[in-house]
């Protein structure tokens, strides 16, 4: 049996809460993942906003916080997956795939 | 360091065979070349995660894996939405021996000298492919949606081949 990402988070949410969630309707932000790169690198939103990732590669990503303890999946080209982020602070990711693929995710109150 | 320059010798010679023939190759047998390309690189990455112990040289593997099965799996829906058959040809077929006689080279190691000569092969092997891909195939191919799937797969293999020169570095073969 093979876990993805998102249902090892959610183990691990059995001791923490995950600092993001999935999420439904629109989102507040949308992040393009084109040519091994999250696009744009940087995005600001408001505590309980949500950031949608697409996947434009041929190459499937994920968008996995640095601890490890929230990401959106594996995501295949043209895939997507919203996350909702609830507390204030900063949350730098990687590609759990291709890990030199970096980006931030700051939550203003 | 002995090894690294025959990897360099059989990869020039392989580049040179591969232009050549690029230049006189329809789209069909283009196909055929990339996605047998893609192909044996999924076979190289399936025989280094049942031999290597090495972290690095394993998460390379399940990448290749990854990601050259997504490429192929494009290119067939391509394939098959183009109703066209792919065409077996000379590079094709070199491509295949060359890689089968590498397998017979690789299962013969063990430990460290297989991961060095594993990394040493994927770093030579994306050269060459992505010199191929950028500076024959692509200005070659005259379907527009193949010119796009190639110049697309590209960029995957480009980040392959910087990840392939990492792992040479780090595995301090010489």
């Amino acid at each position: 049996m093979r876990l993805n990402r998102r249902q090892l988070c959610l183990g691990a949410g059995a001791v923490a809460v995950a600092p993001a969630l999935p999420a439904t309707g629109a989102p507040a932000a949308r992040v393009d993942i084109h040519a091994f790169a999250f696009e744009p690198a940087h995005v600001t939103i408001r505590a309980g906003e949500s950031i949608e990732w697409i996947n434009h590669d041929f190459a499937p990503h994920t968008a996995t916080g640095d601890e490890v303890n929230w990401d959106t999946g594996e995501l295949e080209k043209n895939d997507s997956a919203s996350l909702r982020f609830d507390t204030p602070g900063t949350y730098p990711y990687f590609c759990a795939y291709h890990p030199h693929m970096r980006g931030m995710v700051e939550v203003i109150s | 360091m002995k090894t690294l320059f025959l990897s360099a010798a059989i990869a020039t010679s392989l580049l040179a065979q591969t232009v050549q023939a690029g230049e006189k190759m329809n789209d069909l047998e283009i196909a055929h070349t990339a996605y047998t390309a893609g192909q044996l690189d999924i076979r190289y990455a399936h025989l280094a995660l049942a031999v290597s112990e090495n972290t690095e040289v394993r998460a390379f593997a399940e990448t290749m894996l990854r990601d050259h099965a997504a490429v192929n799996t494009a290119a067939v829906n391509l394939i098959t939405k183009l109703n066209v058959t792919p065409q077996d040809n000379d590079l094709s077929r070199a491509l295949v021996q060359g890689a089968a006689d590498k397998r017979a080279e690789l299962m013969s190691l063990s430990g460290k000298a297989f991961d060095c000569v594993y990394a040493q092969n994927e770093l030579g092997y994306h050269q060459v492919v992505n010199k191929t891909v950028e500076e024959s195939f692509i200005p070659a191919v005259t379907v527009e949606p193949l010119k796009e799937l190639l110049s697309e797969a590209l960029v995957t293999f480009k980040v392959h081949e910087g990840h392939a020169e990492m792992m040479v570095k780090g595995l301090q073969c010489a």
